[in-house]
């Protein structure tokens, strides 16, 4: 299976690592940094990525054609000329939105069965 | 990027990150350093908590990438490596190497010792001992037993020594006490 049916089929389920990848980089472009920072913050700190991880899954990310390499650099006095951003490609936002598609269903599932979150 | 002089986690964690496959490494080398720069400037992030995830990288995304490097990315397509065989893949090359790495430093560092044990001048490694009474450095030389002072139990030998308390007096071996 190629890396890009690999991400591409419907029942495959994302890492959480790419999951929150994906989902910071859906509001915004970001730089690595970034992306640790939001991973982090926003997963409640289930999911923490070192410097190695977050690049082996960007890498994997690049290679699946979920996000790319931004070009357009950004306004000057915000930017590290060697800094590397990165943004969702369309594939990306296709895969997190099956991903939460799928999320929902699963959540919509629990609670017709009364299955609570524990807490 | 700030240009300032290197701090040793910098430098160490420059080390490790030379140790990715090359390819790897030119794509996200620099990135990654600086990444960890950017986790030691942040105030909210304890160093403790960063070697950690820098601990966890190499049990996971370092073998992932040196086994994506060697079939060419094929076994990520293919299966996903379970973590936790990865981790004691980690750990059996770590206990594997630490006595090789320690042994070798030992060596380097304690090799002019082990020349010197080597040759017959016995008083060279001596322990000594502050005698609070006498507020004088004693030492401990093997002595040659003297039957009458262990009543008789032991006969006397000259073969037969026993460690005896001596005081150390600078630039002359030890000396046993004489029989008064």
């Amino acid at each position: 299976m190629s890396r890009h049916a690999q991400f591409a089929k419907p029942g495959l389920a994302l890492t959480a690592a790419v999951f929150y990848v994906l989902l910071s980089l859906s509001i915004k472009e970001r730089h690595g940094y970034e992306i640790l920072k939001y991973v982090e913050a926003n997963s409640e700190g289930r999911v923490r990525l070192g410097p190695g991880t977050l690049y082996t899954t960007l890498k994997r990310m690049l290679d699946a054609g979920l996000i790319s390499e931004l070009i357009d650099r950004p306004e000057p006095e915000n930017d590290d000329a060697r800094r590397r951003y990165y943004k969702l490609s369309p594939r990306g936002r296709a895969a997190l939105g099956t991903e939460l598609s799928g999320m929902q269903h699963a959540l919509k599932l629990a609670g017709k069965r009364r299955v609570r979150a524990s807490t | 990027m700030t240009h300032r002089p290197l701090r040793l986690g910098e430098r160490i964690y420059g080390l490790l990150v030379g140790l990715y496959p090359k390819r790897f490494r030119d794509q996200f080398g620099w990135s990654m350093k600086q990444t960890f720069r950017d986790l030691l400037g942040d105030p909210e992030m304890p160093t403790s908590r960063i070697w950690l995830s820098v601990l966890r990288d190499l049990s996971s995304s370092f073998f992932h990438e040196h086994l994506a490097n060697l079939t060419g990315g094929r076994h990520m397509a293919r299966f996903r490596l379970p973590a936790g065989a990865l981790r004691v893949a980690m750990a059996v090359v770590l206990i594997g190497a630490t006595p090789l790495a320690t042994g070798a430093v030992g060596y380097y560092f304690g090799r002019s010792q082990v020349q010197l044990v080597a040759e017959p001048t016995s008083h060279n490694f001596q322990t000594f001992f502050l005698d609070t009474g006498s507020s004088r450095w004693m030492t401990v030389v093997n002595c040659p037993v003297d039957a009458a002072a262990i009543a008789g139990a032991v006969a006397s030998s000259p073969g037969i020594t026993a460690p005896v308390l001596v005081p150390a007096t600078a630039g002359n071996p030890p000396r046993c006490p004489t029989a008064p």
